[in-house]
């Protein structure tokens, strides 16, 4: 505990772009921890149990949502399609699957998804925890956002700079993130909203978050 | 908290008319009455009270929802508001038609059927936007990939719980805004046109607003907008002020709020 440090860490991109969730750092740093362990055979296959590493208070890990400035935007359109083949060699229990009629229809058939990609030269986050260990888990982070199969993301390098001032809560009287609803962060411009204060931040719960129009 | 917010999945469900739990549905999946081991949902992804054990998936529908879809499709618990839902899905959307579950906005004790086209200049979501109804409520607008197929939404959905932060869901996704936000981003692009006119430069709504999501945005960014340094600071500015989901929601209403601002006047 004594070892947590305010950190900034910039992400530069190879490639210029990608499509990124605004989501604070802690689940690309929770993934990442996961990872890890599954690599050393240590992990039970809780997704929500504590990160030892990271600062928290009130609920939520002391880490930012990222920031970045869009120099232009584009669209990107995949067309995922049902490869007939690769299933059948997969050789799954086919005991209660459904018969597959036609591979080219209803729920099998061809289907678009429109993505609006951001161009930005680096993407910035702060974090409060263990600077080393930080360091070794991003040693393995090579893409940022989605669609890490077809380039989108490529990571350039990171840069970890150690600060004086905690950045990862509130930056110039603005959240960096969104906040627990309690009156300690209670404000005008802060609303309630129900998204989850911890990783995996994609789960349907109750939690009640504040959250303004810079944190969204 | 009010079943709206914990449980959305159950006030939808009894709006559309669930009254008791169906048990005849499968010889392979059998009847749970009371969840009291506390599983998750595998569709909705939430502890609902009562429904289906359902290990071998043998009750998902897969032409009524999409499988990659579901929020926790490693439990066994298949929920009885999900179930109802899915399946009568097939009958009210793409049999009859009928906008049931698509373009709604669900209260507590009842739904109303909203219009929320984006050409309309009679867009429900802006008067929605304007004076909003009293929280908590559920904004569903239906997302139609093809001229048949519509997603199936409602274990997806999320209430709005504060009148200031409205959460739009449009298909499987949710876009979460700042009311008053949204306003201003509208206000903000009819002046940025006007002064686009100003520079008599052409510029398509597409270009900030990107409603379209497909590869026609190039087309609309043309090269002299790209080689245009006084357009790219507005461009970028408008960009980095507007996140996407602001931008998509002010979108659906913008000829509603230019037709409402021409009365005003």
């Amino acid at each position: 505990m004594d070892s947590f440090v305010p950190i900034m860490i910039t992400i530069h991109l190879e490639n210029g772009f990608c499509k990124l969730s605004n989501m604070p750092f802690d689940s690309i740093l929770a993934k990442l921890h996961f990872q890890q362990e599954m690599n050393n055979g240590t992990f039970d296959g809780d997704y929500y149990k504590q990160l030892p590493f990271l600062k928290m208070s009130d609920g939520i890990y002391h880490t930012s949502k990222p920031f970045y400035e869009i120099n232009h935007i584009s669209n990107e359109t995949i067309i995922k399609s049902f490869n007939l083949n690769l299933y059948l060699k997969l050789d799954g229990d086919m005991t209660y699957a459904q018969k597959i009629l036609n591979p080219n229809s209803n729920h099998l058939r061809q289907h678009k998804i429109e993505f609006e990609l951001i161009y930005t030269d680096k993407i910035t986050y702060y974090v409060h925890g263990d600077y080393k260990y930080i360091e070794s888990l991003l040693q393995n982070l090579n893409f940022i956002g989605k669609k890490a199969s077809i380039g989108w993301g490529k990571i350039f390098s990171i840069e970890m700079e150690e600060l004086k001032e905690d950045f990862s809560l509130v930056k110039d009287n603005i959240p960096s993130r969104h906040l627990p609803d309690i009156s300690k962060y209670k404000s005008k411009d802060l609303y309630k909203v129900n998204i989850p204060l911890t990783p995996p931040y994609w789960r349907a719960c109750n939690d009640i978050a504040l959250v303004s129009k810079d944190t969204l | 908290m009010s079943d709206l917010i914990n449980q959305p999945q159950k006030v939808i469900a009894k709006l559309f008319g669930y009254s008791e739990l169906d048990t005849n549905v499968s010889i392979n999946a059998s009847v749970v009455y009371e969840n009291k081991d506390n599983l998750h949902c595998k569709c909705c992804g939430r502890i609902q009270d009562i429904g289906y054990l359902d290990p071998q998936n043998v009750l998902i529908n897969i032409s009524a929802n999409n499988i990659y879809s579901f929020l926790n499709l490693t439990s066994q618990f298949f929920c009885v508001y999900c179930y109802y839902i899915q399946k009568n899905y097939q009958l009210r959307y793409q049999k009859i038609k009928s906008t049931d579950i698509g373009d709604i906005v669900v209260f507590e004790n009842h739904y109303e059927k909203k219009e929320f086209k984006t050409d309309s200049i009679k867009n429900d979501l802006y008067f929605i936007f304007k004076t909003p109804p009293k929280p908590p409520f559920i904004i569903m607008l239906k997302e139609q990939i093809t001229a048949t197929a519509i997603v199936n939404m409602a274990h997806r959905v999320k209430p709005t719980i504060d009148k200031n932060v409205i959460v739009v869901n449009y298909g499987l996704t949710q876009h979460i805004v700042d009311r008053k936000h949204t306003l201003q981003c509208l206000k903000d692009f009819v002046r940025i046109k006007t002064a686009f006119q100003k520079l008599e430069l052409k510029v398509s709504d597409e270009v900030l607003f990107n409603r379209t999501k497909s590869t026609k945005y190039d087309f609309w960014f043309t090269p002299s907008l790209r080689a245009n340094e006084k357009f790219l600071k507005i461009y970028r500015n408008f960009l980095n002020i507007y996140n996407e989901s602001t931008r998509f929601v002010a979108k659906i209403m913008l000829q509603t709020y230019i037709e409402h601002n021409k009365k005003e006047k």
